[in-house]
């Protein structure tokens, strides 16, 4: 299926389960990607997952995402990829939500690869996933105080005194 | 870590035992921690610490551009460097729009298949190892071997390549280069089949592999397994087949896919 007759059959089929204006569709280069509001992820993925003629039954991936210039309502993002394997029907869903509310529903009753993908997104953005069975941090130390990928952390560690200009050609 | 106090009387109430594996241990081939609940030599549960060697290689790209990420990507699975280049070439000539000549896209495909047989070399040959035949890796690495001078002939390096640039290659394929490859490609098949005698069939290789921690399809489309190990498991998906880039789709060649029911 090209790509845009099938984003444009999975967005009918979900404004047909959820209702009018629940999800937007974009094309990004070879990927229907869904912009879908942050209350219905759970179902939606559900739905997605579980659908027969949808059937999007294997989690690819999924990460944080944090854009500091956008609108405060869209600062922070999460990105689901899922695939179909037997039609070979790809898809990405998006949600954005501001700083001031991290929580998502986990998607580990869904698919439990979710758990460590989960883990990471806490770990390095503070996302907060409610129902998650052990949301604690995965790569870095666990006493570290802040989320590291957020871009207003700085490359290096501004409290290093070690790391002089002259030794590293600067 | 995770295991209390409470819960290791337990298991020794119940005859289990508590190790700690790692974070440095040498069947680990890498730093990671794993507290093992065990009952006898079966690992009954582990809680994995898998962050000892994160590099933080995003935030590093955050402020580069991007051919001096390309660098990075050598290090995130340094067994096969060539095929993460190539993937990072390739996002960045699918962001800028890039249209790839022919012959690049096949040369690359001859390197990352190059780095592909590299790679299983090593995965091969090191659970061989593990499993306590050490023959067929010393015999097969040398195989290994001239793979990396292939990638010196085509690139100057070894292990990191940094190989291939943004929209294509960095230089045509040497003479010297294509010798080395018609050299490899004439004597690595026959080294392959007699690693494969003197391994695979091995009663002690068998004894120590088969049934030990298997996986179902169903629990690997759960667990979103991927590459090999998902086909290890039964499921007949090869992204180059599938979904294929830099030319796939011109070549023809046999994906293997376990068969084995659990």
């Amino acid at each position: 299926m090209i790509v845009s007759e099938l984003g444009q059959y999975i967005q009918d089929k979900i404004v047909a389960k959820f209702g009018e204006g629940t999800s937007k569709l974009e094309i990004h280069y070879d990927f229907p990607v869904l912009i879908v509001s942050k209350s219905l992820v759970y179902d939606l993925l559900d739905f997605l997952k579980n659908d027969e003629s949808l059937a999007f039954n294997y989690l690819t991936t999924m990460c944080g995402a944090h854009y500091p210039n956008a609108h405060t309502e869209m600062e922070f993002g999460l990105m689901y990829q899922l695939h179909n394997f037997e039609n070979n029907n790809r898809v990405r869903i998006k949600v954005f939500m501001p700083k001031s509310d991290l929580n998502m529903k986990s998607m580990t009753p869904l698919w439990p690869a979710a758990n460590w993908m989960e883990r990471e997104a806490y770990d390095f953005y503070g996302f907060i996933f409610s129902g998650h069975p052990n949301l604690k941090r995965i790569l870095n130390m666990d006493d570290m105080n802040y989320h590291p990928m957020r871009k207003e952390y700085p490359l290096e560690d501004a409290t290093r005194h070690d790391k002089e200009d002259k030794y590293f050609g600067r | 870590m995770d295991i209390k106090q409470s819960e290791i009387l337990e298991a020794a109430e119940k005859n289990f035992s508590v190790l700690n594996l790692g974070p440095t241990h040498p069947a680990t081939h890498g730093i990671f921690q794993n507290i093992l609940k065990m009952d006898g030599e079966i690992v009954m549960e582990a809680e994995s610490t898998i962050g000892y060697i994160h590099r933080a290689f995003e935030k590093i790209a955050e402020r580069r551009p991007y051919n001096q990420i390309t660098t990075l990507t050598d290090r995130l699975n340094y067994c096969s460097s060539p095929i993460n280049n190539m993937a990072w070439h390739m996002t960045v000539e699918k962001l800028i729009n890039a249209e790839i000549p022919k012959r690049a896209q096949y040369l690359r495909v001859i390197i990352m298949e190059l780095a592909r047989i590299a790679d299983h070399i090593i995965c091969d040959t090191v659970i061989a190892v593990d499993t306590g035949a050490a023959t067929g890796y010393f015999h097969l690495f040398q195989y290994r071997e001239m793979i990396y001078e292939i990638y010196e002939e085509v690139c100057g390096a070894r292990l990191t390549t940094n190989i291939g640039r943004i929209g294509g290659l960095e230089r045509d394929f040497s003479p010297k280069a294509w010798e080395k490859l018609r050299k490899f490609m004439s004597t690595f098949p026959a080294a392959l089949k007699e690693f494969d005698k003197l391994v695979t069939r091995n009663r002690i290789f068998m004894d120590r592999t088969i049934g030990v921690g298997c996986v179902s399809k169903e629990m690997a489309m759960k667990y979103s397994f991927s590459g090999p190990n998902m086909r290890a498991a039964g499921i007949d998906y090869d992204v180059r087949a599938m979904n294929p880039y830099s030319s796939y789709e011109d070549f023809e060649f046999d994906i293997p896919v376990g068969l084995a029911e659990l």
